[in-house]
């Protein structure tokens, strides 16, 4: 019984992480309709940065957060306006083909820069663990568990307390509509874009002191942040959230309750099922 | 700018609020009262290969209501999507008190100062009715605007009992209000209206076109489409009859209505 | 039959070159390409984009190599065997996933793929992470299809590869390729045509699953090890896309050249820039497919093809006003009744209580206004739409709520109110499409049209007057021509029944004219007809009855003279 809390703990943390990975996913398809099979190769490249900033520099990822998230912020707002941009009007296909295109460019564009090695980093200020009765919290999972949490936060009351946020809550509901009241739909998904990209940035920086990054790092965590996002619902807030917390548990869970090597498998299993049974996911409408 | 004279009373003799704030754009002028405010000429328009419009001309002069009527397929709807900047034109010109405006963005149209309410339900569902509303200023850079919503709130009690629910759960005509009340808070020149009453009952028809009266009444020249010809030409003064795409008649309100080239379009010789 | 010189001179090429590395570079163009053609079959002509094919490329691998390995099982036996599998697990993943929409399909076969993947790491049967290493013992022995150097491998290769290649060229030549392409470009005016999709569509899902297994089985052969990472990974499902995007998807040699061009390129870089190499070819790649994306689509074929001059499209003037032909006389007989149908949508009552008669031989008119739900009782005719209560009889079968091909085969097709007609196939091979599907089999969708078909095509097209434009992509052609093409292809099917949705609208005036001419003359040959207008001109001049419908109700229903004074449509166009 220790064990599965001590599982669900491990869910609930590494879930919230997921979750702001799928948060970006789930805000670029809200917005405009774009699946992007890109996304984790942002989350990828971002943990590079964080890995190389202390290998150079010492410096630590807790400091290197405010450095990256602009930087990603920035590349998302260019990857709409420079292609993105180029293939809305397209048929879906294009759409795909563009996002796939994308991925093969970052991710080998990693590998070249980078090399094929898998690299993690020690001796950050997020090291150690607390002992919260039988069980144990690791101080990296929890540091980024509670920066997940704050940018939700965060997200949550630009969305709904600002005139822009409300602006792109428009856009994502109806676009023409959007148009009638004088909104700029493209700034609108440049900014989505932006804040999509910068949240998986963020996520990439507080995985770092706990996970160790390589080229290929996308490819599980592609699936991750989708299973997320069908999971619990495409394109909302709360959807990302509950989608990513249910993922975390049901990885761990499950994975400690029939066997760890076959975690991840059972969170694409469920994947799989939202897909064919309720596509529109546990909070979507 | 110009500040606003006092508003005149309503047809139907409800009392108004004073004019929102003069810092917004497209602030009506009384000079010209007998002026076009906006004029289409030759307008050709259509989506991908087809053309749907072929060659309309009308004009909408200052304070008027003006309907557009027509069967299906006439190409109603498409006009005013023109007009506002969804569709190029292909031929022609929309102008807006003399300045062209064909070719222009929505957004850029809107800052013009032409409002549109698209057929169907304008409203943001998942955003409260307060949001709305407040986004309904969004152009509009000035201080006034929560003072502007407050006195709107106060002009439809309806809408201040709902502030904070999402606006998926108000009733067909109490969107309309939410639209129109929008539309004041910016008051622009001209305001395309595409069906307002499609799917309301005869009551809330009334309803909605009472305040639409208001809003024309505040200086807001109103070109309207219409799919039932009665209701129409019982508000408007004037009327353009579209049929393929094509003005195929104008005239002025009730004689309209037993005119025989009225009942051809919809029903055929 | 260029196909058979580039096999024979492919063949005769390791008489002159013995250089391994180039051999080597030519196995996996082989073999990577034959699994792209597979691909090419779902994905490019089908256009059910399959981000997990590496799956059966690594069950192919895995099956022959654990028959081999465990039980001393030939090659030749154990790659059928994991052909078969392959087929067959590719078959469970189509039906259940087909109707999801592309990007989902995409995501859920890239899911399905990691899932089996990580099954394979843990399966100490098959040796998990450790990976499988194939017997030496067996080498030199064509029977174990294991040799020591690499010609007899190329030459395998080889073998397979043409194989592939033939199979596609055959299905780009017959009807089957057709009906894959016409269900990529709008999979429902192909249902509405008589095509059941899914049956097609899951035909080329195993045949692409059977080519990337055999494909993989060589490929174990070859490199003689085999674990998860190699033969499943997800490198080589993108691989293979990559392969089929680059080169041309929907093509025969797209494929082909896309293999080639990565493999080659792969190779050169690798050796030019030795280990700094590693990547520098896959980011040229994600470069390009960008730029496809945006700009070509069609890959590298595509812009083979934009080369060759633009054929003029012929324009089909409208010609002086004839005199309209007589219309049919209607028969007492029923051809299509529609009982008591009810559909919601929310909360909203699309079609409240609908009867509705269709005689055989008559022109039937619907009107009404906007959001009457004319449009939605062609839907669930049709079987576009599932109809909450009622019933639909054709010929006196009931056949509510059955998809739309059976519809079809019934002998009632429709047309779209927004134009749908296949626009990357030639105006001809649109009519092809549309030939009657009812009893027809895989076997026969794997044989050319047949010549009387071709025949009936050519004339139907001379008689809309689109003869010269038969070569014509249907996409190039005007709204008008598409909407007489759609039309068209309507009557290719033979159906006797044929809704109409809103045929002239968009149309230009000076062709209306004539597609009311040869509606009514079409109607004079005994052909039924249901059309959905707006134009009262067309309707009066069409419809020996006409329905009234407003607010998903029937309101009125008579002669056109007589609904037009009915005073309840006079209250719903003109007064409250």
């Amino acid at each position: 019984m220790d064990l599965l809390v001590q599982a669900a703990l491990n869910g609930l943390l590494l879930g919230l992480v997921y979750a702001l990975v799928a948060l970006g996913l789930s805000l670029i398809w809200g917005v405009m309709e774009v699946v992007n099979l890109a996304h984790a190769e942002y989350l990828m490249l971002a943990m590079y940065a964080t890995y190389w900033l202390w290998a150079l520099g010492r410096v630590d990822p807790l400091v290197a957060a405010p450095v990256v998230l602009p930087l990603f912020f920035l590349l998302g707002w260019l990857t709409y306006r420079v292609l993105i941009r180029r293939v809305l009007a397209a048929p879906m296909v294009s759409q795909i083909f563009a996002t796939f295109g994308l991925l093969f460019f970052l991710r080998y564009s990693a590998f070249a820069a980078f090399g094929p090695n898998v690299r993690g980093i020690w001796q950050s200020h997020l090291a150690g663990s607390l002992t919260v009765g039988p069980w144990y919290v690791g101080v990296p999972q929890l540091a980024a568990a509670l920066v997940a949490l704050g940018a939700f936060a965060l997200l949550w009351l630009f969305l709904n307390r600002t005139k822009t946020g409300k602006a792109l809550q428009a856009t994502a509901q109806d676009r023409v509509v959007a148009q009638t009241l004088g909104i700029d739909v493209e700034q609108m998904f440049a900014l989505a874009w932006g804040i999509g990209i910068a949240a998986a940035a963020l996520a990439g920086v507080f995985l770092m002191p706990f996970y160790q990054v390589s080229p290929t790092v996308g490819d599980a965590f592609l699936l991750i942040a989708f299973a997320s996002v069908v999971l619990g619902g495409f394109g909302t807030v709360a959807g990302a959230l509950v989608g990513g917390i249910g993922i975390g548990l049901v990885e761990n869970v499950l994975g400690a309750l029939i066997a760890p090597t076959f975690k991840l498998l059972f969170a694409f299993a469920v994947f799989v099922l939202m897909l064919l049974v309720r596509p529109q996911g546990l909070v979507g409408e | 700018m110009a500040t606003d004279p006092p508003a005149s009373p309503t047809p139907s003799g409800a009392a108004h609020t004073s004019t929102p704030s003069a810092d917004a754009p497209g602030t009506a002028t009384p000079a010209d009262a007998d002026g076009t405010v906006l004029a289409v000429e030759d307008l050709h328009l259509g989506y991908g290969q087809q053309e749907v419009l072929h060659g309309v001309s009308l004009t909408v002069n200052a304070g008027e209501l003006v309907a557009v009527i027509g069967p299906n397929g006439a190409g109603k709807s498409t006009l005013l999507r023109g007009i506002f900047g969804f569709l190029r034109p292909r031929r022609g010109r929309i102008t807006l008190l003399g300045r062209e405006i064909g070719g222009l963005r929505p957004p850029q149209v809107l800052r013009a100062g032409v409002a549109y309410v698209p057929q169907g339900y304008s409203v943001l569902p998942n955003l409260s009715v307060e949001d709305n509303l407040l986004l309904g200023a969004y152009i509009r850079t000035d201080r006034q605007v929560r003072a502007d919503v407050e006195r709107l709130l106060d002009l439809f009690p309806v809408l201040r009992a709902r502030r904070r629910l999402p606006a998926r759960v108000l009733s067909g005509g109490e969107r309309r209000m939410l639209e129109m009340a929008r539309v004041l808070l910016l008051r622009p020149r001209v305001l395309l209206l595409d069906e307002p009453t499609l799917g309301l009952s005869p009551r809330v028809i009334d309803q909605v076109y009472e305040v639409v009266h208001q809003v024309n009444a505040q200086g807001v020249a109103i070109l309207l489409v219409e799919q039932n010809v009665r209701t129409a030409l019982r508000h408007a003064g004037r009327a353009y009859v579209l049929e393929q795409g094509r003005v195929r008649f104008q005239g002025r309100g009730e004689e309209m209505l037993a005119h025989p080239e009225v009942r051809r379009a919809y029903l055929g010789s | 039959m260029s196909l058979l010189l580039l096999v024979a001179g492919l063949a005769l090429v390791p008489l002159a070159v013995r250089d391994s590395f180039f051999l080597n570079a030519a196995i996996h163009v082989f073999l990577l390409g034959t699994a792209a053609l597979g691909w090419n079959l779902i994905g490019g002509y089908a256009g059910q984009l399959s981000f997990g094919h590496a799956v059966f490329f690594g069950v192919g691998a895995y099956t022959s190599s654990v028959l081999l390995t465990r039980h001393g099982v030939w090659p030749w036996v154990g790659g059928p065997v994991g052909a078969a599998l392959a087929v067959g697990l590719s078959l469970v993943i189509g039906a259940a996933t087909f109707r999801l929409r592309r990007h989902f399909f995409a995501l859920a076969t890239l899911a399905l793929a990691e899932i089996t993947r990580i099954t394979f790491l843990n399966w100490t049967y098959v040796e998990a992470a450790i990976g499988l290493y194939l017997p030496l013992h067996y080498r030199g022995r064509l029977a174990y299809l294991m040799w020591d150097g690499k010609v007899p491998y190329y030459l395998a290769g080889l073998a397979l590869f043409a194989a592939a290649l033939a199979l596609t060229w055959w299905v780009d030549r017959t009807r089957m390729g057709l009906y894959l392409k016409a269900t990529n470009q709008d999979a429902d005016a192909a249902e509405a045509l008589g095509l059941p999709t899914l049956r097609y569509k899951l035909w080329a899902m195993g045949a692409s699953a059977a080519l990337a297994a055999l494909a993989g089985t060589l490929y174990a052969q070859y490199v003689l090890y085999i674990d998860p990472y190699t033969v499943m990974a997800s490198r080589i499902s993108l691989l293979v896309v990559v392969m089929a995007l680059i080169g041309g998807r929907g093509t025969v040699f797209g494929p082909a050249l896309g293999a080639a061009f990565i493999v080659l390129l792969s190779e050169y870089t690798r050796t030019a820039l030795g280990h700094l190499g590693q990547g520098y070819d896959f980011i040229l790649f994600g470069a390009l497919i960008m730029l496809l994306a945006i700009y070509e689509p069609r890959g590298l074929l595509g812009l083979g093809r934009r080369a060759r001059p633009h054929r003029a499209v012929p324009v089909v003037e409208g010609s002086a006003p004839a005199p309209l032909p007589a219309s049919g006389t209607p028969q007492d007989r029923v051809a299509l009744r529609v009982e008591g149908l009810s559909k919601r949508f929310g909360g909203v009552a699309a079609l409240e209580a609908v009867d509705l008669v269709v005689r055989q031989g008559e022109v039937l008119g619907l009107i009404g206004p906007n959001g009457a739900g004319k449009s939605t009782l062609f839907d669930c005719i049709t079987g576009f739409q599932r109809p909450d209560r009622g019933r639909v009889v054709v010929d006196g079968a009931d056949l509510t709520a059955r998809p739309p091909h059976a519809l079809a085969h019934a002998g009632v097709v429709r047309t779209f109110q927004l134009v749908r007609v296949f626009p990357e196939l030639t105006a001809l091979e649109n009519l092809l499409v549309a030939q009657p599907h009812r009893g027809e089999s895989v076997w026969q969708a794997l044989r050319p049209p047949a010549p009387a078909v071709r025949a009936r095509a050519e004339a139907l097209l001379r008689r809309v007057g689109l003869a010269a434009s038969r070569e014509v992509p249907a996409g190039e052609l005007s709204y008008g021509q598409q909407k007489v093409l759609a039309l068209a292809m309507a009557l290719m099917t033979q159906a006797p029944v044929i809704l109409l949705d809103e045929p002239t609208a968009g149309v230009h005036p000076a062709l209306i004219q004539e597609l009311v001419a040869q509606i009514r003359a079409l109607n004079a040959e005994g052909r039924t007809f249901v059309v959905i207008e707006h134009h009262m001109e067309v309707v009066n001049a069409l419809a020996h009855r006409v329905y009234f419908l407003a607010g998903g109700r029937v309101l009125a229903e008579g002669t056109p003279e007589a609904v037009r004074q009915d005073p309840q449509v006079l209250h719903a166009y003109y007064g409250h």
